[in-house]
Parts: C-alpha cells; structure tokens; sequence
C-alpha cells in the first residue's frame, strides 16, 4: 500500500537541492528560458510528457527520480529544437567522463610516492626571507 | 560508464534509487565515485550551450544560488503574515496575488497568476500538480519530495481527506475541501487560518509560525505554545 510511504512525509527537510545536479538541470532550464530558447510552459510540456509516460508502469518518489525526468525533458526539447544532437551529448558525456578519470589517475598517482606509500610532505618549501 | 537505458520503465517500484550507478568502473581506484550519469548529462548539455553561446554559467550559478539561499517558505510566511495583520493587504492578495507579492518585493518570471486561497472554518483548500510539479516558487521555492511524487498527485484528488489525514491532518466530515490543480500559467498559495491566542503576536512572531506545509495546505498552522 502506498498508504504508508513515506513519500507523503510532511516532514521533508527545506533543502532546496539534495543533490547538485537537481540544482543544475533546474537552472538550466530556467536560464534557457530567460535567453528565449523555449518558454517554461514548452519545458512543462515536456516533462509532463516524460512524466506521463514514466508513470503508465512506475511511480516517481524520489527527487532523484524526478529530477531524471527533468534532464531527460531537458535533452529531448533542445534535441526537437535542432539545437544539440543525440551524438553530441553523447561525444561530450565521454570525454567528461575521460577527464574525470584522467584527473582521478592523476591525483591517485600524484599522492604515492615511488614505494607505493602515500606521500605526506607539502608540495614546495620556501625558506625563510626567499 | 555504465550504460543506461532511460527508456526503460521495466524496474521494480520497490527499488528507489534504480538510477543509481557503481560509483567506479575501476576496482582499486574507488576512492574518488564517479559522478551519476544524470549530472554527467546536465554537465554535457551546459558545456555544448556555452559552446553555442547560447547559455552563460555565471547565470546559471546565480539562479541555482537563488533558490539555495534566497527564496523559500519564509518568503510567503512573510505574505500570510501581513495579510493577517493588514486587511486591506489581504483583500489585495486574494484580488491578485502577484500585484500583492510585488508590494513585499517578492517576484519572479515564473508565474503569470498567482491565486492566493484562504482556508474558512469551513473550507479547506489545499494544492497539488496533478500532471508535473507546478508549485509557486517565487513564494515557496521549489516543492518538496513528496509534492512531487506520483503517490500523492495522484491520491490527492481522489481521496483528499484520508491523504490529508495520512499527513497528519484530520479535518471534520463537514468541511470542504478544495483541490487546486497548478498548472503552468496559475500557480495557488493557500492562505491558512490564523490560529487562536495569536492576537498580540507581532508580524515578524506570526510569520516564524507559518510553515511552508500549511501554505501547500497539507497542515493547520500550529498555535504557539502557551508558556507555563
């Protein structure tokens, strides 16, 4: 029973966005908005589309579900509007995945030393009047 | 990354982070989680617009500051709280509630109507977005988890009394209930009851009693507790 879900918790904490992503996507599409790029009600069609389409077999509960409906509206109206590719996110989503890793590689390899131990010493040391 | 199918709806409902990904795609190396692939999109979809020239980050920035920091409950506390006290403010609310909102420097683009509703002795109003997540933001800041769930936009408008009840709200057999389906040019704030021994109360004391649960409707504003 959905009854005692405690989607329904009145209780919810006040935090705007739990995680920075939610923020992301919804100021996104209040930025594109603001430039002109579709109306809010264009966005609200959309993602009352997703949402109607999501909800014929499942049941949003989530701000992390919701907000998934939000970024795939968001892709789906700039996509109808010829302004980004399917292929161009996707080509931009991997290459900020590989540097992503790259980074993490290089942090990873930049804090052992030679033994394989980490490496506790500060980065550069300036004597005293140099 | 781990491929993932946004189309596919074949999950299970008991399962709420269904979306969620390992965090790394390399053993050993797990000390720094990968990103979830929705913040990898959002991330995507502002760097090809920046690109484009269409969308300034800075801006971005700002909005997302805006509703962390800037606009929330205490926002349209503010409002219940002077249309308690100022009966003329109060009949400008409820004539037109953006005109009133802008009095208190409160706005936003967002919304083209701004319905205030006021809850009676005998009429209860209470809102909801049947289709998405419509809400006042420029008076409440974004909605709650639970506003947005299917559970209760689709409950509400079949069974408001035992969901409102579910919620910690009972309301006598011979109230009314109104149901406000927001929309995305008609957004609604309910106007809750004052409550009784609040008559020496100050704005500023009124406005810390009024929570963002009454303003959806979902809960009575609570009379102050009585100092013994």
């Amino acid at each position: 029973m959905i009854a005692a879900e405690s989607s329904i918790d009145p209780e919810d904490k006040d935090l705007a966005f739990a995680e920075p992503w939610n923020a992301r996507a919804f100021a996104l599409v209040l930025a594109l908005s603001e430039r002109g790029l579709f109306t809010l009600k264009d966005f609200q069609g959309e993602l009352i589309d997703k949402i109607g389409a999501y909800e014929k077999l499942g049941c949003i509960r989530t701000d992390e579900e919701y907000y998934t409906h939000w970024v795939e509206a968001l892709t789906a109206l700039l996509r109808r509007r010829g302004l980004l590719s399917a292929e161009a996110v996707s080509a931009m989503e991997a290459s900020l995945v590989a540097v992503a890793a790259a980074t993490r590689e290089h942090q990873h390899d930049a804090a052992y030393g030679p033994e394989g131990k980490l490496r506790v010493e500060p980065l550069v040391v300036f004597g005293p009047g140099e | 990354m781990t491929n993932h199918d946004t189309d596919n709806h074949d999950h299970d409902h008991d399962h709420a982070h269904h979306h969620r990904h390992a965090d790394s795609e390399r053993p050993g190396h797990s000390h720094a989680p990968t990103k979830p692939w929705q913040a990898t999109r959002a991330e995507a979809v502002e760097a090809l617009l920046h690109e484009l020239g269409v969308i300034d980050s800075a801006r971005v920035d700002e909005i997302v500051q805006h509703y962390e920091e800037k606009v929330g409950p205490k926002t349209g506390a503010r409002v219940v709280a002077r249309a308690w006290t100022d009966p003329a403010f109060k009949q400008r609310l409820l004539a037109d509630g953006l005109a009133a909102c802008a009095e208190l420097g409160i706005g936003g683009p967002e919304t083209e109507l701004l319905h205030v509703v006021e809850n009676t002795d005998n009429v209860h109003n209470v809102i909801v977005c049947t289709l998405c997540s419509c809400y006042p933001w420029p008076v409440l800041g974004l909605p709650p988890a639970w506003y947005k769930s299917s559970a209760y936009r689709s409950r509400l408008v079949r069974e408001p009394r035992t969901v409102l009840a579910e919620m910690g709200l009972s309301l006598a057999p011979q109230v009314e209930i109104r149901v406000w389906d927001s929309v995305s040019e008609i957004r609604y704030l309910v106007l809750p009851q004052r409550p009784a021994g609040t008559e020496n109360m100050s704005e500023d004391e009124l406005a810390a009693l009024v929570r963002r649960n009454a303003m959806i409707g979902v809960a009575k504003v609570a009379a102050p507790e009585v100092p013994s």
